[in-house]
C-alpha cells in the first residue's frame, strides 16, 4: 500500500506545481545580466506577496542608494550593512535561495533543526562568496575576453540547476528504494567509518520485519548524511544572486571594495535567516502532519508522503529550471 | 478517501508560494507618439536612462579594452545585444487600439551612450499596422517580466507630437496596484489558471499614456 500510493502522490505534487510554475525566466530581457527565476503568480496569498515585493524592491534601492554614498562617505558602511541585511531577509522570500533544497533535506532526513539551520547559513554565505569571486574573475581575468559575466553567471546558473535536479532525484531514489536485508546495510556503512562505533544491530533486529516503510535510521548513516548535507548546499550556493552581483559591479567600478563585499556578505547573512526559518517551519509543519495522523502506519505514511513530495518538488523545480536556463 | 485528500494537499502546496520577482533595474524613461501625415500614428520614440548599478554591470561586460569606459564600438554592441534581445519582449512597449493589442515592428538600430556613468538607450519604433488617431489608443512601456522598471518620473514624460491630437483627450493613467487588485478580484483567479505567465496581468498595472480621438 505504501509502494503504490506514494509514486501518486509524487506525481500529484509535481503536477501542481508545474501548474504554477510558468515560464521560468532565466535570462534578462535585455540580454545583460541574469534574472533570478520569475515565476509571476497571483491569488490567494496576493496580499503578503505584493507587501513583501514592495519591501524587497524599498530595500533594494536604499542599499544602492548607500553604496553611491560610501563613494562620498566612507563612513556610511553602517547604513550599508543594516540595508543590505534587510534586503537579504525579503530577497529570500522569493524565488532562488534553496528554501525547497535545504526544506527537503531536512525533511528527507530528519535531522536536528540545529544541522538545518547551519546548512542554511552555509549555502547562502556560499552564494555570497561566490557572486565576489565571480565579479572580482569578470573585473581582473575576463574582461576583454569573449567570456561575459552574463556568459559566467549562466554558466553557474545551469550548473546549480543541474545539481539541484540531481539531488531531489537521488533524495527521491533513496525514499521510493525498497526495504533491504537490514543487516548487509549496516555493515557497508561500519566497515568505511573511521572512530565511529554505532551499534545499529540492536535497534534493526528490533525493526525488521515490523515497519512497512524504510526506517529513517537505517539510512542515516553519519558520513552518508554529510555527503548529502554538502551536495546541497553546494547545489544552492553555485548559484549567485543577481542583486548581489550588481552591487558588486558598481562597487568593483567605483573602487569600493570594502563596501560592496561588507553589503554582500550582510545580505547573506540576512538571506540565512530566512531560509532556516522557512525550512523549520516545513520540518514543524511535517512533524505536526505525523502527529495529527496519530501513531502506527498512518502517521508514517503521511510521514513518508512528504518526504517523497518534497524530493519529487526539488527534482522537478531542479530540471524546470534547468530547462528554462538552457532554452533562454 | 487518502487520493482525494492528498490531491488537495497537493494542490494547496502548489497554490502561489513564491513572490514576484522584483526589479533589478532602474530606468527613466521618456516617450514621445508621433503623428505621421494623413492622421496615421507615424513612430514612437523613447528614451531610457539607466540606473548606475546596472550601467556598471554593463561596462564590465562590455568593456572589450578593459578600459573600464565604454567606447563607441562597444556601445554599438551594447546597442545591437539590447536589440535582439527585445524583439521577444516587444521592446517593453505595449500598444492598444480599442482594447485590441497592435503589435510593434522592430526598429533598425537602438542607440546607447554612456554619461555621468549611466547607460542611455534611444530609440524609434512603428507600429506594426497602420493606426489612425481614431479610437481610444493606449500606450506603455513596461517590463511584464519585472526585471526591470520603466518609470516615467512625470506625466510629462508622456507626450504627443502633431497637430492631430488637439482633438484627442490625452490622460496618463498611473494604476493603484491595491486598486487594481480589489477591482480585479474575481477575474484574477481565472486569468491566473487560463495564463500562469500572468504577462497579461502585468498591463493593468503598469503606467500608461491614454488618448481618446
Amino acid at each position: 500500500m505504501l509502494k503504490r500510493s506514494v509514486p501518486s502522490t509524487a506525481i500529484v505534487l509535481a503536477l501542481g506545481f508545474l501548474l504554477t510554475a510558468s515560464l521560468a525566466h532565466a535570462q534578462s530581457p535585455l540580454g545583460i545580466g541574469t534574472a533570478e527565476p520569475g515565476f509571476n503568480t497571483s491569488g490567494i496569498f496576493g496580499g503578503l506577496f505584493g507587501w513583501i515585493n514592495a519591501q524587497q524592491q524599498g530595500f533594494y534601492r536604499a542599499m544602492t542608494g548607500a553604496l553611491k554614498e560610501m563613494r562620498d562617505n566612507p563612513w556610511a558602511a553602517s547604513t550599508l550593512v543594516a540595508l543590505s541585511f534587510a534586503y537579504g531577509v525579503f530577497h529570500a522570500a522569493g524565488p532562488g535561495h534553496g528554501k525547497a533544497v535545504i526544506s527537503s533535506y531536512m525533511l528527507a532526513n530528519e535531522v536536528e533543526l540545529k544541522r538545518g539551520v547551519a546548512l542554511s547559513f552555509l549555502s547562502s554565505i556560499l552564494q555570497g562568496i561566490v557572486a565576489i569571486l565571480l565579479v572580482g574573475a569578470a573585473y581582473l581575468f575576463l574582461r576583454g575576453t569573449t567570456v561575459s559575466m552574463t556568459d559566467a553567471t549562466r554558466a553557474l546558473e545551469i550548473g546549480s540547476y543541474a545539481l539541484i535536479a540531481l539531488f531531489g532525484a537521488w533524495l527521491l531514489f533513496r525514499k521510493l528504494r525498497p526495504v533491504r536485508a537490514p543487516a548487509l546495510d549496516i555493515q557497508a556503512v561500519e566497515t568505511h567509518d573511521h572512530g565511529h562505533h554505532h551499534h545499529h544491530a540492536g535497534e534493526v533486529c528490533s525493526t525488521c520485519g515490523h515497519a512497512h516503510a524504510p526506517d529513517p535510521s537505517l539510512l542515516k548513516g553519519e558520513r552518508f548524511a554529510l555527503r548529502e548535507a554538502w551536495s546541497a548546499v553546494v547545489a544552492v550556493g553555485l548559484r549567485p544572486c543577481s542583486g548581489a552581483l550588481i552591487v558588486l559591479s558598481f562597487a568593483l567600478l567605483n573602487g569600493l571594495y570594502l563596501g560592496g563585499m561588507l553589503a554582500v556578505l550582510a545580505m547573506s547573512i540576512g538571506t540565512a535567516i530566512t531560509v532556516s526559518t522557512l525550512a523549520t517551519l516545513a520540518v514543524t509543519a511535517k512533524g505536526a502532519a505525523v502527529r495529527f495522523a496519530g501513531n502506527g502506519s498512518a502517521g508514517l505514511r503521511i510521514g513518508s508522503a512528504i518526504e517523497i513530495g518534497g524530493a519529487a518538488l526539488v527534482m522537478v523545480l531542479g530540471l524546470l529550471l534547468l530547462g528554462a536556463a538552457l532554452q533562454a | 478517501m487518502r487520493p482525494l485528500f492528498l490531491l488537495l494537499a497537493g494542490a494547496a502546496l502548489a497554490a502561489p508560494a513564491t513572490a514576484f520577482a522584483h526589479p533589478h533595474i532602474f530606468a527613466e524613461a521618456r516617450l514621445e507618439v508621433v503623428e505621421g501625415e494623413n492622421g496615421m500614428i507615424s513612430e514612437l520614440r523613447n528614451v531610457w536612462r539607466f540606473d548606475e548599478m546596472f550601467s556598471a554591470s554593463v561596462v564590465m561586460d562590455f568593456d572589450k579594452n578593459s578600459n573600464a569606459v565604454l567606447d563607441p564600438d562597444e556601445l554599438a554592441e551594447v546597442g545591437q545585444t539590447v536589440l535582439e534581445s527585445l524583439e521577444e519582449f516587444s521592446y517593453y512597449t505595449t500598444i492598444t487600439e480599442d482594447g485590441k493589442t497592435i503589435k510593434v515592428a522592430k526598429p533598425d538600430v537602438i542607440n546607447v551612450d554612456f554619461q555621468d556613468g549611466q547607460l542611455l538607450m534611444f530609440f524609434t519604433i512603428k507600429p506594426g499596422e497602420a493606426m489612425p488617431l481614431k479610437g481610444k489608443l493606449t500606450f506603455g512601456v513596461y517590463d511584464p517580466t519585472m526585471y526591470a522598471a520603466m518609470d516615467f518620473a512625470s506625466d510629462d514624460d508622456l507626450v504627443v507630437v502633431g497637430n492631430g491630437f488637439s482633438a484627442c483627450k490625452r490622460a496618463v493613467v498611473r494604476p493603484d496596484p491595491d486598486e487594481v487588485l480589489a477591482q480585479n478580484q474575481d477575474s484574477l483567479t481565472e486569468a491566473f489558471f487560463n495564463d500562469p505567465a500572468g504577462t497579461d496581468m502585468s498591463k493593468l498595472f503598469a503606467t500608461r499614456l491614454e488618448l481618446t480621438c
